[in-house]
């Protein structure tokens, strides 16, 4: 799977279960805009981020969902339960497409029929909202002139023109300027300018001054390109999409390319030959025009502006060209200032108007709004005046001023209001000082109201078209570093087992301490490796516990399912819970706390099914309608303990007996004879479930024995009381951390085994005298009780050693709740080990519980006494 | 490499990459009158071309690509 969709898959749950979360605590208070904004939040992400990716289903039905959301968050629905009801479900079903999305990386098409149906009532709500926000776009810049154009060569800009001029064909000019940091992204910007369509002049500036070399920074795009292309608009703007904000596009007539370029002449007055040569226009008298252009040309020197101009006019005479074009060039060089063909365009855009104008607003400022986009402009101003006067903490003010500036900003210069973002600006410093944001309210009731006589007014030349410059914020923002990572566990995995080996690898210097004394008979020296290892050992052991911290994570994380479960089942039941949590940010290892999931909600969905009664039965008790289940977590010494308690029916104790009898699990003595606690515990037995009647929700009689398991398999261990008709309590105890296993070490054929320390009660040496024989089976006494006994030897299938009078070493354990003899052949030492799991083709020998390995490099098996016996 | 400096002069080869900018800015900062052939380039990225024009490098094979060659040669000349 590639990364990408793999953090996607992660991010999306982790804000699902944040949002499932939130749309609970607001179902009981609606008013919490906070907690409604963050779940909006968390919606929108996932559908942003679903959107790189072929996953329809999932961006249809968040869209709908994120939709719905934003209508509550401005508050113009108004929240009820069905729709925490039918946003629950659809969240519910997005994390269903997850899974699917892990397995098989795609989701299949008629996925996306179910995301219809569920969006379909989250629509509903929304009545005849568009389902798009009609934003307008960002403002495209816009070239404030088109003198630039001069710096190509009038040559080939002449040659151009002949080859374009009456063929009614259309220039796209461009100006592309890299944002500084481009090449960072993996940009070429010379390489994308090459691929433009139909490129024909190319000009290749830098944007400011070069620095001198020793200063420069090669790798701070400094360029800035500036060109003519021949190839469709379209196509163009195709290929700037990714840079919209550092691209400038204009589609003109190829008249823009006459710009006149040379020495200007101050003293020189060609006002007597312009009102001459505009005569002869009017009379459409050419060749009288082409003489005195001749004429002037030939006095002129070639450098100068007003030759240039006269070339031009020459050109175009030779090109018989309309008036309309010769006109505007006559009057530039009547005040000597090259044509402005983008007022000129402008003007007879607005003159010829119909589609031509049309085309030529679209790609150029001031732009008259049309009716949708000043109802959207209206909206937007409307909309930061709302926000603006709405409670925000103070840290947060600046930042929310800033951002509402730079939207205003935004939809001022779209809307061609470039002289109102001089005000904008003194408004928005004047209230960073005062932190009174009164006079910009002004200024935005002013415009919402305004805008329409604007409208009228604005002149297309009162503006001077601008480029947007990417507001700062964003950047700023992004330069705060990251202080949570996110690492593959494997990783961490990897970074234990390595502290493992260190632990191994430092367990052998006191070998090497002891040779260098005994073999080599170096005191000093051993004394100085002994000196060495404490020190590695002690940062070993710091290593050891700071890696222990990465893995640990709050149960909290375990707990966040509870209260849509309690709620769900709740509902379902008829009755009323309270959950109260506590302690969530107790922690433990994950895999610990991950194992804990299923139990836990198989305790919890026990006392919601069978432990709470109906309301009408708890009033009749006296109880209060409400049941309640608390979830408490903390530590205790070196283990995580929860407590899960209900205030319900508790336990049926004869129940239990009549029904472990019936199944055989105890015979019928035994059940009449046990203590009430004993009986109780007989509910961890496999197979035994006491309500009659098999719900959905639990009771399938594969119940409290998996708990048990699985607790177990964790390390920890389950205790329950419970009293009848006040209710059951559950306690669970789990180790902290599974990474180190106590182990005391057993000598057998001169091996050694590990055998787990928890497990150990006692050692003692007995002659084998002192033990007895019953039939088959062998046993001994110790402290007045008779405790079975088994031979290690034998239960591995290993020869007996030669019968001799030596005492037995022999290792009391306490196996199911009784202690075991287990004869071995001496002891060893008690040591901290690495467990680690058998695997593969070993994986299947259940016999032992993994390997671990010792400070002189070799492998001790440790072995599953519960397994064994 | 497709740009192998020499004494003072530097032959560019193939497509140019952005790595090669920075290398090639710090040799023309060593050198006084630096000579550039880029006859065999069909390519050079943008940071490339940005460190020749502000060094004003003499060009003295101009490159074989029609395409490279008329727009980048304008650049490289230096008009002002």
């Amino acid at each position: 799977m590639s990364p990408l969709l793999a953090q996607f898959i992660a991010e999306s749950r982790d804000q699902l279960e944040m949002t499932s979360a939130g749309l609970l605590a607001i179902e009981n208070n609606p008013e919490d805009l906070d907690k409604l904004n963050e779940i909006f939040r968390a919606v929108h992400t996932i559908k942003g981020s679903s959107g790189l990716f072929e996953i329809r289903p999932v961006t249809i039905l968040v869209h709908a969902a994120e939709d719905l959301l934003d209508t509550l968050r401005s508050q113009e629905l108004r929240l009820d339960r069905r729709m925490i009801d039918l946003l629950l479900d659809a969240f519910d079903q997005v994390n269903q497409w997850l899974d699917v999305l892990e397995r098989t990386e795609t989701l299949p098409d008629e996925f996306e029929t179910t995301a219809r149906t569920l969006s379909a009532p989250l629509r509903a709500f929304l009545g005849n909202r568009p389902s798009e926000e009609a934003a307008p776009a960002i403002a495209a810049p816009t070239f404030a002139d088109l003198d630039w154009l001069g710096q190509l060569l009038e040559d080939d800009r002449a040659i151009l023109y002949a080859r374009l001029a009456g063929t009614g064909a259309r220039l796209t000019l461009f100006r592309y300027t890299p944002d500084a940091q481009c090449f960072f992204s993996g940009e070429d910007p010379f390489h994308l300018v090459r691929q433009a369509p139909g490129l024909e002049l190319l000009a290749i500036g830098p944007t400011e001054p070069w620095p001198p070399l020793t200063e420069m920074d090669a790798y701070q795009c400094l360029l800035c390109f500036e060109g003519v292309a021949s190839g469709p608009f379209a196509e163009l703007a195709t290929l700037f999409r990714y840079v919209p904000d550092q691209i400038i596009l204009l589609e003109t007539p190829p008249e823009v390319l006459i710009v006149p370029t040379g020495r200007h002449d101050a003293d020189a007055d060609y006002t007597g030959f312009v009102a001459e040569a505009r005569s002869l226009v009017d009379q459409e008298d050419w060749d009288g025009l082409r003489g005195i252009v001749d004429a002037l040309l030939e006095h002129s020197e070639p450098e100068a502006w007003i030759a240039s101009a006269l070339r031009w006019l020459r050109r175009l005479l030779d090109q018989s060209a309309a008036d309309m074009t010769l006109r505007p060039l006559l009057e530039a060089m009547h005040t000597q200032q090259g044509p402005d063909w983008l007022a000129i365009l402008r003007a007879s855009a607005e003159e010829a108007g119909g589609p031509t104008a049309a085309e030529f607003h679209a790609s150029t400022a001031p732009r008259a709004l049309t009716v949708v986009e000043h109802k959207a402009f209206q909206h937007i101003i409307a909309e930061q005046s709302r926000i603006l006067e709405m409670p925000v903490a103070p840290e947060a003010w600046t930042g929310r001023l800033l951002s509402i500036c730079a939207v205003i900003g935004n939809s001022l210069r779209y809307a061609g209001h470039d002289q109102l973002l001089e005000e904008l600006e003194e408004l928005r410093e004047t209230a960073r000082e005062t932190r009174d944001s009164g006079l910009l309210r002004g200024l935005l009731a002013q415009l919402a109201e305004a805008e329409e006589d604007d409208r009228a007014e604005n002149t297309p030349a009162a503006a001077t078209a601008q480029k947007t410059k990417p507001t700062e914020e964003p950047a700023g923002g992004e330069k705060q570093a990251i202080k949570t990572l996110k690492i593959d566990q494997h990783k961490v995995d990897r970074l234990m087992d390595l502290i493992g080996e260190l632990v191994v690898a430092k367990n052998s210097l006191p070998y090497l301490a002891q040779r260098a004394e005994r073999v080599y008979g170096n005191r000093d020296l051993a004394r100085e490796i002994k000196e060495q290892y404490g020190v590695i050992n002690r940062i070993a052991q710091d290593l050891q516990s700071a890696i222990m911290q990465v893995r640990m994570m709050p149960v909290g994380h375990v707990f966040q399912r509870f209260p849509r479960l309690v709620r769900d089942l709740s509902k379902k039941l008829d009755k009323k819970i309270q959950l109260i949590v506590t302690g969530e940010e107790t922690e433990a290892d994950k895999n610990i706390i991950e194992g804990l999931a299923d139990p836990l909600i198989h305790i919890l969905r026990n006392s919601i099914d069978h432990g709470i009664e109906p309301p009408e039965e708890r009033l009749l008790l006296g109880k209060p309608e409400d049941g309640s289940i608390r979830v408490k977590a903390y530590q205790d010494n070196d283990s995580v303990a929860i407590e899960i308690t209900d205030d319900g029916r508790g336990i049926d104790v004869a129940a239990v007996r009549d029904k472990a009898a019936r199944r055989g699990l105890v015979s019928a003595e035994q059940a009449e004879t046990m203590s009430d606690h004993d009986a109780i515990q007989l509910i961890f037995a496999p197979g035994l479930s006491t309500t009659e009647q098999v719900s959905d929700i639990s009771g399938r009689g594969v119940g409290m024995d998996v708990v048990r398991t699985s607790i177990e398999k964790v390390g920890g261990t389950v205790t329950l009381h419970s009293q009848p008709g006040k209710g059951t309590d559950l306690r669970l105890t789990l180790p902290l951390s599974m990474a180190v296993t106590h182990v005391m070490a057993v000598e057998l054929d001169n091996k050694p085994l590990g055998v787990p320390m928890d497990l150990v009660v006692e050692t003692v040496r007995l002659p084998p005298s002192a033990i007895y024989s019953i039939k088959h089976r062998e046993a001994f006494m110790l402290r007045d009780q008779l405790v079975p006994l088994a031979r290690l030897r034998r239960l591995l299938n290993m020869s007996e050693p030669v019968a001799s009078d030596a005492a037995l070493a022999i290792l009391v354990v306490r196996v199911h709740g009784e202690n075991v003899g287990i004869v071995v052949d001496d002891f060893r030492e008690g040591m901290e080990v690495i467990l680690k799991p058998m695997e593969g083709v070993l994986g299947s020998l259940r016999q032992y519980a993994g390997t671990a390995l010792l400070g002189d490099g070799s492998v001790m098996l440790v072995i599953n006494l519960k397994e064994l016996i | 490499m497709p740009v192998e400096m020499m004494k003072n002069v530097a032959c560019f080869k193939g497509v140019c990459t952005v790595e090669e900018a920075e290398p090639l800015l710090q040799w023309l900062q060593d050198q006084q009158r630096a000579k550039v052939k880029l006859k065999e380039c069909t390519h050079l990225h943008t940071a490339i071309l940005q460190v020749l024009m502000a060094a004003k490098v003499m060009v003295t094979l101009p490159p074989d690509d029609p395409d490279l060659a008329r727009w980048l040669m304008p650049a490289l000349k230096n008009r002002r």
